[in-house]
């Protein structure tokens, strides 16, 4: 077979790369729809991850690295969207009149923690590394989460412990590895002001500028309102305020998980959240969150499971354990029955790599963190964004919040 | 339906004294938007671990709560005991990070997302009703006035039925639908007139006859209970009351205890009017009467079939609110209605309320909100 006019099609379509772009993410919603029809439980964002698999570097190469470089800005765009709706959806009023939600969270993420932290020691691992890979795994990605509640239309109580399970176990996770990295440079060169000044910054930085553009933009929406009746404004303002916090973030050396977080849950707490009430960022969202799984998918390398296959097996078979196991157990101490406390550590289980990116840069600093460590986390990401959308999805069914369980009741 | 069954459901457990009991629907809602959300099942859980006065019951969607006043002798009991079951359906909601409001409608959920509650009676009136059960997703207040007898339950259901515009007009608070102003103070009862059991009771005159009625329609299968019937107002034989059903449930439990007083008062002064008959031409106007009221609250036309005019509405209401205040006086409900007439006065009802909010907020979102704190009792200090 003569593959040469493929080829040069592809050379092409590489010449002109918005095309690519667009073929891409046509091909997305189209392999998506096609998924959906044969397998309906299966969520969107799996049809766009398989078709930036597919499409990726590593399969059949029409997106290169050029092309995932100009995606990678729609994708920050995404991940501050969704991270910003995490933020809104973290009540502090709520969480202090339900201390067995933050008890269950504490116990949950500790749990996770050492359970991963004793295995990978346990095998070998050095403890900056396991240690590492333990805080990474206490996470739930919002990523994965937040598109599988909006697209299912969960409602109850497990949809919307998730979302402030997900909010606080990225916030412990983000805080825990900058301090752990700050340490590991301590020990290294011995300056505590250096080692701690950078990253301190760059939390503190982040929250900041979160808060800073929380009142601003509160500020303004509430005049605004003041000021009569707006279809559109409103919310293309609120968008512009996501999109200038990540960029001012990222331009300050700022963290910008932290910043779009905090003007997230500054936006819900200035006034009691009235400036934002009813604003709803979904039809943006959905863009963005395509060519955010398209990239996540492209950027997935199957060679990553070699040499490490076992133990990420391992590592993912205790994660999701533990995940599981504490929710089911403390259930009833938290109002809960037992099978939504399950249910609920199964909607946890898709795992976050923002944890990691965030401090991306000091993690590749550090020669403890060998390369096995490395493509542990590269093959369980890789695991995680492939089934955790699915695994979601069926625990929200399973728990009866998502909107087809309705729809089930009517015909039965 | 065994014939034992039948009487059963038909003895009407009457009493002498005038007790009445109040029925209201809410609206659960999420603290992120206020939309309507399940909340339902969880909300019973939570109220299930805790003792409080009355009952809670689910409804035909997980986005509604019904709770339900014990028997009370007067007004001042019952706003005591809804102001407290308030309190606790409150305080159980902001565990759950749910919200509660009062209010006919919701303003801008969608009917086509709401879920019906899974026990048997709403899925098999999902079955039956299809997409008229979600659109049922609608609050209303039920007013029980206790009868002597059968008889007297019919007699007062007819007598009655000439003051459902005014009290549709003293309750409305349902003027938003769908995302718009539908330009009614009341739109739910749209939602009610769709079902083939809505309207009014049939042309009987005493309780033999109500019984021979209700026999039949159960014989060719329509009704299976009392329940199927959704009349503006019906006799409920197996609490021994009649039940208005025309309300919406107000922004407040005072004024639905309020509007409770007033049907225990009317029904006290026309038990006083023995020789009072319905007008024969009173179904004439029925309907028009209704909508009228419906449409434009206080602001309303009705039809007096007795002097065969038509007069504004809330010339009517003073008249009879009026008329009521000795009763009233005799059963301490002087105070309801005297607040009622003072609301009649300044032409002021939810409905009103509701768009004077909705004209400063510019946002429906922000109506739901202030209908929660209003319902909740904390307008004043959140205001």
């Amino acid at each position: 077979m003569d593959y040469t006019l493929f080829a040069q099609t592809v050379l092409l379509l590489q010449d002109n790369r918005l095309v690519v772009i667009g073929l891409c993410l046509i091909s997305a919603i189209l392999l998506s729809e096609w998924l959906h029809r044969l397998l309906s439980h299966l969520p969107a964002i799996t049809g766009y991850l398989l078709t930036g698999l597919l499409m990726g570097p590593y399969v059949l190469g029409v997106l290169d690295g050029e092309n995932l470089t100009q995606l990678s800005l729609f994708s920050d765009i995404a991940i501050g969207i969704l991270l910003f709706e995490l933020g809104r959806h973290l009540d502090w009023r709520w969480l202090r009149g339900e201390p067995r939600l933050v008890m269950l969270i504490l116990l949950e993420s500790l749990a996770v923690f050492f359970a991963v932290y004793l295995l990978l020691w346990g095998v070998g691992l050095q403890p900056l590394a396991a240690a590492l890979l333990a805080i990474i795994a206490i996470t739930t990605s919002p990523l994965i989460l937040l598109p599988v509640l909006r697209e299912s239309r969960a409602e109850g109580r497990v949809s919307d412990w998730a979302q402030v399970f997900a909010a606080a176990n990225n916030m412990l996770a983000l805080v825990a590895a900058v301090l752990l990295v700050a340490l590991a440079h301590l020990a290294q060169t011995g300056g505590w002001q250096q080692a701690l000044i950078g990253p301190m910054r760059e939390l503190l930085g982040g929250l900041a500028l979160g808060m800073l553009a929380a009142w601003l933009t509160c500020r303004f929406l509430h005049w605004l309102r003041a000021h009569g009746p707006h279809d559109v404004l409103p919310t293309l303002f609120l968008f512009g305020a996501v999109v200038a916090v990540v960029g001012a973030a990222k331009a300050l050396v700022f963290s910008p998980l932290l910043g779009v977080l905090a003007l997230g849950f500054g936006c819900r707490h200035i006034k009691s959240g009235e400036a934002v009430l009813g604003m709803q960022l979904d039809p943006l969202r959905s863009l963005f969150v395509c060519v955010l799984f398209v990239q996540l998918g492209a950027s997935l390398n199957p060679s990553a499971w070699q040499g490490v296959a076992l133990w990420t097996l391992l590592f993912l078979l205790v994660r999701t354990l533990t995940r599981v196991a504490i929710p089911y157990l403390l259930a009833p101490f938290c109002g809960l029955r037992h099978a939504q406390g399950g249910c609920l550590g199964v909607v946890l289980i898709p795992m976050s790599s923002l944890g990691l990116l965030a401090v991306h840069a000091s993690v590749t600093t550090l020669p403890e963190l060998d390369t096995q460590a490395a493509g542990i986390a590269a093959a369980a990401l890789m695991v995680m964004e492939l089934l955790g959308p699915i695994a979601t999805r069926w625990a929200l069914k399973q728990v009866g919040e998502i909107a087809e369980e309705g729809r089930q009741h009517v015909k039965s | 339906m065994s014939n034992h069954e039948l009487d059963e459901m038909l003895s009407f457990h009457g009493s002498e004294a005038l007790t009445m009991g109040v029925e209201l629907e809410l609206q659960i809602l999420s603290r992120h938007d206020y939309n309507l959300t399940r909340g339902a099942t969880d909300l019973l859980a939570q109220l299930a671990r805790q003792d409080h006065p009355g009952n809670v019951v689910p409804e035909i969607t997980e986005g509604m709560i019904e709770l339900n006043s014990s028997v009370h002798h007067d007004y001042t009991s019952l706003v005591a005991e809804l102001e407290t079951l308030r309190d606790h359906m409150v305080a159980a909601g902001d565990r759950l990070h749910l919200a509660l409001a009062g209010g006919g409608t919701h303003p801008f959920q969608r009917w086509h997302e709401q879920r019906i509650y899974p026990k048997e009676r709403y899925l098999a009136l999902s079955e039956m009703y299809g997409y008229l059960a979600k659109q049922f997703t609608v609050f209303g207040q039920h007013i029980h006035i206790a009868c002597r007898d059968g008889d007297e339950a019919v007699r007062m259901t007819r007598l009655v039925s000439r003051y459902v515009p005014h009290f549709i007009a003293l309750s409305a608070s349902s003027p938003y639908y769908q995302g718009v102003d539908t330009a009614f103070d009341s739109a739910r009862l749209s939602a009610v007139n769709a079902f083939p059991l809505s309207g009014t009771m049939p042309p009987v005159y005493s309780w033999r006859e109500f019984c021979d009625y209700f026999t039949r329609m159960v014989e060719y299968g329509v009704v299976q209970s009392m329940k199927d019937f959704y009349w503006d107002i019906r006799p409920k034989p197996n609490y021994g009351t009649i039940e208005v059903r025309v309300c919406d449930t107000p922004l407040a439990p005072r004024q639905a205890a309020r509007l409770a007083a007033f049907a225990q008062a009317l029904v006290a002064w026309l038990r006083q009017e023995t020789r009072r008959a319905p007008h024969p031409d009173l179904g004439m106007a029925y309907s028009y009467n209704r909508f009228q009221a419906c449409r434009f609250g206080l602001s309303a036309q009705f039809i007096d079939v007795a002097t065969r005019s038509q007069r504004a509405l809330h010339e009517d209401l003073i008249d009879t609110l009026t008329r009521l205040m000795p009763v009233a006086a005799d059963l301490h409900s002087e105070a309801a209605i005297s607040e009622l007439l003072g609301q009649v006065l300044r032409m002021d009802n939810d409905a009103a309320w509701l768009r004077s909010v909705a004209g400063r907020e510019c946002s429906l979102s922000h109506v739901m909100l202030r209908q929660v704190e209003r319902w909740a009792g904390r307008e004043a200090s959140l205001a």
